[in-house]
């Protein structure tokens, strides 16, 4: 019994050495065009289903079958899902072709998934795939929207998306309302959809070593803010919202930030 | 100028040696240490740093009371990439942004010290120390 107990502890240091070492030698292949072993790959798809039915199961799908809320949904798809998704009789942008995983052709998607997964997939994105999240770019209503139009895919002939793409514009943004009083946890979330972890190391996010800006620990203490501005209420948003405007050279860009997200970002911080 | 990717973060000091040891031959290359900076020493420049009173805005490791906390802490300055969130860090332009803030940034909340050029190398060679 000892003595198989002994073996089992060698056996799995050998084996937690021996993926270490695959690790930081460099070994493990993460380039775009080595695709996956077949049973990563399975297991992967398998995790990403099992996750979006269990987060969508409790979402109440609104009526999607309004014809105006379907061209709503066309002009978002056109602005913001084509590029990579592709169309019926349309191929995605050769830059998507590159991607690994290859984003999905949304006529099988529409067929087989729930609109409440589609909704979900859209709104939170999935991790590690090139699909973003839309949370912080699109209200729920033009996340409807969108779904209600991807819905339609399967049904339409190629000749049939082409004369209706034809036929919409562009979809201005509805923009979310803010809130009567920031939420510090929401903030959390839209500094990493914003990205601000690119340049920034903030307490509380898990994110690149990359320090192209100062660190943000302290920033709710510190008397100025991107050493121009005193740190009084208001400010603090209205550099993440236009930092050119108050620091004309600075390499921090507009990044077209919210109100309402400006205000959660600047609650979480100040709390840091 | 060799093309490694460092890479520094979640793994601490500990696990990378232990791996080190056992893949010494293939990561030799992973021992490179920031180059030292003509020029400037490093030891005169910590203590002008606290001469200058620079701790009173900035916190900055080593420097005796710098505990600051104004403009941003100075730790890892080295490694970052804009000074002022505007100037590339390099160590000419960190000497420059030392001695006259506002000529790069006329609203810097930072003042122009009477800080000397040499002082100014001095006090780069202990913060591009500070990786």
């Amino acid at each position: 019994m000892k003595r198989l107990l002994v073996t089992l502890s060698v056996l799995a240091a050998l084996a937690v050495a021996t993926a270490g070492s695959i690790v930081y030698a460099g070994l493990y292949d993460i380039s775009a065009t080595a695709q996956h072993l077949a049973p990563t790959y399975r297991i992967l798809d398998l995790a990403l289903h099992q996750a979006i039915n269990r987060h969508a199961a409790d979402i109440v799908v609104p009526p999607l079958d309004d014809p105006e809320m379907r061209r709503r949904g066309l002009a978002l798809f056109k602005q913001h899902c084509v590029q990579c998704h592709g169309a019926p009789g349309v191929a995605p942008e050769p830059f998507a072709l590159g991607l690994k995983p290859a984003a999905a052709n949304l006529a099988y998607t529409a067929r087989e998934w729930s609109p409440g997964a589609i909704f979900w997939t859209i709104q939170n994105g999935i991790k590690m795939t090139g699909m973003p999240a839309w949370k912080f770019r699109m209200s729920e209503s033009d996340l409807w929207a969108t779904v209600a139009f991807v819905r339609t895919l399967p049904s339409l002939t190629p000749q049939e998306y082409q004369a209706q793409a034809a036929s919409v514009g562009e979809h201005g943004h509805t923009a979310e309302p803010a809130t009567a009083r920031p939420d510090p946890q929401r903030g959390r979330i839209a500094l990493q959809q914003y990205a601000c972890v690119t340049c920034h190391s903030i307490p509380g996010l898990v994110g690149p070593d990359t320090p192209v800006g100062p660190p943000l620990d302290g920033i709710g203490s510190r008397a100025s803010i991107a050493g121009a501005l005193p740190n009084e209420p208001g400010n603090l948003e209205r550099w993440l919202r236009h930092p050119q405007e108050v620091s004309p050279h600075s390499a921090m860009p507009d990044l077209g930030v919210t109100a309402r997200d400006a205000a959660d970002m600047a609650a979480y911080l100040s709390t840091r | 100028m060799k093309a490694t990717l460092r890479r520094r973060g979640p793994l601490g000091a500990a696990p990378r040696v232990l791996l080190a040891v056992a893949l010494c031959g293939a990561l030799a290359a992973c021992a490179d240490d920031p180059p030292p900076l003509a020029g400037g020493d490093a030891e005169r420049g910590r203590l002008l740093l606290r001469q200058f009173g620079c701790g009173t805005c900035h916190r900055i490791p080593g420097v005796a009371a710098a505990t600051g906390n104004v403009g941003p802490p100075l730790a890892g300055v080295a490694r970052r990439v804009y000074l002022g969130g505007m100037l590339p860090n390099t160590p000419e332009n960190m000497a420059r942004w030392i001695r006259e803030p506002r000529h790069f940034d006329p609203d810097t909340a930072m003042p122009d010290l009477p800080v000397s050029e040499r002082h100014a190398r001095d006090m780069v060679a202990y913060l591009q120390g500070l990786r």
